[in-house]
Formats: structure tokens, sequence, C-alpha cells
């Protein structure tokens, strides 16, 4: 795929507070730049589709339904990125509404790639061929629970590809529990509650 | 599947998972199931000739003047100990609605009603919630101050002896029969400072003294993970703290937190920033800085007029209870995690086991066990813990990152959200909403979450 990213550069508007001001303890810190874009209105993206311009012509994207909504999301990447590196004051004069809801989901397949996805359509496409040509290798098992088993087996594969994704589950595991052991930590001891008795000062850390 | 889902996530501690401390090890990996425990019935316990149960408070904050209450009003001989009568504990100072009824609050230690809040993402997209709350409902502002002083005067109304002391050390009995002896610092008002070194002999102690317990030193309670909250109130112009008015905001981020919040509540007539973590304590100024900045247009041509932090606790301390002490509150380590809640628990928390003393012992007839406290703790642990747990869960997905927290803002746009999030927030119930709705937003939430990380592979390919 041949993809070129937005080059219409940034521009950085400098025209509010460019110098240092002290007011009664609060500083406002040298002013950082300020996001702007020709498709940012009013906090939020301008999805008419009737003026792409120039830059946004310019640039290339191949299996794509529309243009525009991939565009906006890119242009919206773009805007957080920048906040990210030059956080700015939010206001009440310009709001920012856009939600991310407005951007359909069919224009992020050109963008992304799971690989767990094409696992899925390989097996798939596999069980389908199988089944229209005849071959019924997967009939071969003729019974529920084999044909079950195959299934499972797919599955787990494909969760547990790789060992790193052992590692990962049971670290979410691990995760997911921690909140509770430390709640539980209270009841473990009671055991030693009864000698704790003599234990007392100078336990602690 | 996992690699797309979630990161491996830095979380609350630096290092790698490490189980909680236990200052005495029992077995490490078994947990025991608490209906095993041996409990010595209180009916079998000494009955007390010619005096009623004597039971110190140390600490007079929320947990310490709702405990001191109860015991006093329960027939117990009741002592509070609190260093400082006059002390403006840092605090964010909400209490939700419920807190109003159950604990017979007059409505005018309420500064403010805060029925709108705001959530800013990373990205300024900016999010009312409120909607959804009825014209009686609200959060409650309120100076620590007042409150404080409002339930430790009750409770010394009810019959308690209120003490202005320091809490130095107790000692510890031998037997279930003898009493603790208490050492402590009384400072008589007029004395200017030093004080005088005292001694008060109680059967039971309960730690209410805060995130920094010296009762929990005492019984080698352990430590916990803690946040640094750090505040600055600012005296803001008159006609921009017309926008606070009734008005909270949020800030999520990473320039703000890297694992919590930056706030601005209104106070009574200031508003107060601030913005605390757990994994960076060292750059608690720049977050300050940081979410002063993000907040600038609306606190601009403000004064500061305080700067405070205080710790506060990320989960209970392994011990909460030893013997007949038993310590609720932050000293427990009573906060929930997400919203960073603590007064209502403090309070709650040391009215139940006070409670469970006033059972216990019969009124005050009695001598109590470690059985009778631990009640407390089971009442506590069953009634709360869904809470905990939901809050915990929400912190874990939504605080991890910055496309966590965009999908999170934009969550709380959400009509259902925000009915639930008050529901609960301000009634202390999780309660269980349509499964329909359930569905939807569960469907919703992965929608945004996966929205929001695709934006941030596309954020991940460019540079500005």
């Amino acid at each position: 795929m041949a993809e070129q990213h937005l080059k219409s550069p940034l521009h950085i508007d400098k025209s509010k507070n460019a110098k240092d001001e002290v007011e009664n303890g609060i500083e406002l810190e040298h002013s950082a730049p300020r996001f702007t874009d020709e498709r940012w209105k009013h906090g939020t993206w301008d999805l008419n589709m009737n003026s792409l311009s120039l830059a946004e012509r310019t640039t290339i994207f191949s299996e794509t339904f529309s243009i525009v909504p991939l565009i906006l999301a890119l242009k919206e990447a773009r805007r957080r990125k920048f906040l990210e590196l030059y956080p700015e004051a939010s206001t009440n004069e310009e709001p920012v509404l856009f939600r991310t809801s407005i951007i359909p989901w069919w224009a992020w397949l050109s963008r992304s790639h799971i690989p767990e996805a094409e696992l899925l359509n390989g097996f798939f496409m596999a069980y389908l061929v199988d089944a229209l040509t005849g071959l019924d290798v997967v009939g071969q098992t003729g019974n529920f629970i084999c044909k079950a088993g195959l299934l499972v087996t797919v599955i787990g594969v494909m969760l547990f590809r790789r060992t790193q994704d052992f590692e990962n589950l049971k670290r979410l595991a691990d995760e997911a529990t921690f909140y509770d052991k430390q709640w539980q930590a209270s009841w473990q001891d009671n055991k030693s509650a009864a000698t704790g008795a003599s234990k007392q000062t100078g336990k602690n850390s | 599947m996992t690699s797309i889902a979630l990161k491996s996530f830095v979380g609350l501690r630096q290092a790698s998972l490490e189980k909680p401390h236990l200052t005495s090890q029992a077995k490490p990996s078994s947990i025991i199931n608490p209906r095993k425990l041996r409990v010595i019935a209180s009916k079998s316990a000494p009955k007390l000739t010619n005096r009623n149960l004597r039971v110190a408070v140390i600490g007079g904050g929320p947990a310490g003047g709702a405990a001191a209450d109860t015991l006093a009003k329960g027939g117990v001989e009741t002592y509070l100990i609190e260093r400082k009568m006059d002390n403006c504990k840092p605090c964010g100072g909400a209490i939700p609605l419920c807190m109003v009824g159950e604990f017979d609050l007059p409505l005018d230690i309420i500064d403010r009603r805060v029925t709108r809040m705001k959530m800013i993402s990373p990205s300024n997209v900016a999010v009312d919630i409120g909607q959804t709350l009825k014209p009686h409902e609200y959060i409650g502002m309120v100076r620590r101050e007042v409150l404080d002083a409002y339930l430790r005067d009750r409770a010394k109304a009810s019959g308690a002896e209120v003490i202005n002391g320091l809490f130095l050390k107790m000692d510890v009995p031998r037997d279930g029969v003898s009493p603790y002896v208490l050492h402590y610092t009384g400072y008589d008002g007029k004395a200017g400072g030093v004080g005088e070194k005292r001694t008060l002999e109680v059967d039971a102690v309960i730690g209410a003294d805060g995130a920094n317990s010296r009762v929990a030193k005492g019984i080698g309670a352990g430590d916990y993970d803690y946040a640094i909250a750090f505040q600055e109130r600012i005296k803001i112009p008159d006609d921009k703290m017309v926008y606070y008015e009734n008005l909270a905001e949020m800030y999520v981020g990473d320039d703000v937190s890297p694992d919590f919040y930056g706030w601005v509540f209104p106070k009574s007539d200031h508003v107060a920033v601030g913005t605390g973590t757990v994994t960076h304590k060292g750059d608690i100024k720049k977050f300050q800085l940081a979410t002063r900045n993000r907040a600038k247009d609306k606190i601009l041509g403000g004064k500061i007029i305080r700067v405070e932090a205080h710790p506060i606790p990320e989960h209970p301390r392994p011990r909460r209870l030893l013997g007949r002490v038993a310590l609720v509150g932050d000293a427990a380590g009573y906060v929930t995690k997400c919203s960073g809640e603590g007064i209502y628990f403090a309070a709650k928390s040391g009215r139940m086991c006070a409670e469970a003393i006033i059972e216990g012992s019969e009124n005050g007839k009695r001598m109590v066990d470690e059985g009778d406290l631990r009640k407390y703790l089971e009442k506590w642990d069953k009634t709360y813990w869904p809470t905990y747990k939901v809050l915990d869960v929400l912190q874990k997905v939504f605080y991890r990152s910055n496309p966590a927290r965009e999908a999170f803002v934009e969550m709380c746009a959400d009509e259902y959200v925000q009915k639930m999030t008050f529901d609960s927030y301000l009634y202390k119930t999780v309660a269980p909403g349509s499964p329909l709705q359930d569905l939807k937003l569960a469907v919703n939430t992965i929608g945004s979450l996966v929205r929001a990380n695709a934006l941030r592979r596309e954020m991940d390919k460019l540079s500005v």
C-alpha cells in the first residue's frame, strides 16, 4: 500500500500572549503553540466533502471507501499528538465537541492489521472450501466431540500463539486479582493474631 | 489478542507485583476462609463490674467523630483524642448525598452543592455530566475544619470526652481483660505548645488517625501504597467564580497525572486546583503546573492562598485489626480507587466499628474481644467490597493511557453511564441497571476503546 502522511504544515498560532505575565501568583507560562487546521472549526472536524484542499488531495490512500472520514481520522490523530506535546488550556469559548464515533468503522479497515483476524479468515476459508468441494476433510472426524475439539484447538492456538501470550494472560490474571488479595490480607493472618500480642511494637516497616 | 487489548500495565506499583507485606508472616499462599475463624462469643466474656466499657478513639476526623458519637450514644465510656482541634485537613471535600441523611448533617455545613461536573480528556474533549440528576440531588462540598468540628462536638454532646492531645504509643496487654495503656501528650489549650505526658487506660482502641496512623504502627498493621495529593487553593475573580458556582471539573491526561486526575473543585469562596499520583510522586509539581495550565483560562487572575499536600491510601493495610484494636477510615486504607473518595467511608467505618463494639459489649456492659471487632471487618468487607472492586476495575481500564482516558470521557457523555455513576456515587450502592442497557454500554465501551487505540496507532506513526 502506498501511503503518504498528510503533508499540510502545522499552523502555529502565536498571536496570543507572546510575553510572560505574572499575575498575583498565577504565572502565564510562555505560551505554547496552539493547534490549528483548516478543517478544525468550533471544536470539531468539518465533514464537508465538497471542499478537499489541495493538501488533502495530494494525499494518496488505497483501499478506502471514502477519503474524507479517513482524512479526519488522521487529522484527529495529529491533533491529539500535538496536544500531547503541547497541552492546551481547555476553554469554554471554544469547547471541543468532537466524538470519535463520527468516523465510521470502515474507514479504519485499511489502516489496521490484526494477525489473529488473518488466522480466523484463513481457518473459515479453509472450512468453507472443504465443505463446498466435498473433500470433507473435516467430516472425516465424523464425531461431534472431535469437531468441537478441532474448534477448541484452533481457538487455543490463536490465543496462545506465542509463549509470551501465556505470560501476558498470567500477568493479566494477577493484575485483576491483586486488589482482592490486598483486601483479604486482614483475614489471612488471624492465626498469628493469637500470638500477635507478644509481637506488637517494633514490627512495623 | 492480548497484545491489542492490553499493553503491560505498570499500574500502581513501580516494581513487579509483590505480595502484600505482612509483618508477621502467616501461611503465605493460602487464603483462610473467614468462616473458619474461631470466634469467641462475647457472651462468654466477663461482665464488667462497677463500670462501663472504656474505648478510646484516636483521631478526631470524620471516622473518629462518627465512632465516638456512636459509642457514646451506645453507653460506652468514650474518649476522643485529637491533636489539633482547628486542623484544616487538605482534602477535596466532596461528600455524597447519602452522607447528609445517614449522619444527620445540618445543611449549613455544606458550602456548595455541585450538580454538574465536567470531564476533560487529554485532547480537551469536554463532556458535561449531571443532566440526569434530580433537583434534590447534589455532591456536597465541605470544609474539613467545619465538618470535623461538627462531628466532634456532636460526639461530645452525646457524652464522649474530647481530649486535645497527641497520641504517642500504647502498651498492649497480655491477656483479654487487662487494659491498653495509651501514652499521649495532653495540650490544655492555654499551655501554648509543649503539653504534658499523660496516660489513659482503656479496654479497646479505635485507630482513626489517618494515613500516617500511629495506632496502625502500634499493631504492626503493615504499609500500603499511597498517592500524593497536591492541591492549591486559589482565589479567583468573582466573574470567574460564577462558572464554578455548582460545577466541578476533572482533567485526565498524562500531562496532568499518569494514574489519577487533576481537579478544580469549588470551595466556599475559592477553588481548589490539584492533582495526585502514586507512581510518579517526584513529578507532582510538574503535574500541578500542567493542571493549572489546562484550567488556565478559567482561573486567570487568581491568587494562590494556600498550598497543601497529603498522602491518600490506595488499598487497605494488610492488618486492620489486632486484639481489641481496630483501624477505620484512612488509617485502615478505605479510600476508593478511581475517584479517591474517603470521607464517607471514613465516617461509615467509624460508625460500623463502634456499632460492633456496642453489640459485642451489650451496650458497654461486657468486655469485648477480637471476635467482636472482627464482625465489623466482616460487615464492612461484605457491604462495600463490590463498590471498591468496581472502582478498581474502572481505574485499571480507563486510567492506564491517554487513549483509554479519551474513551473514558467519551463514555461519560452517555446518559445511562451518567445515571449509573451518580446513583452509585450518591447512594453508595452498586445498582444493577437493565441488562440490555448494560450490554449496549459494554459494546459502546469496547467501541470507544478500540477507536481511541486506533487513533493512538496513527499518532505513533506521526511526528509533529
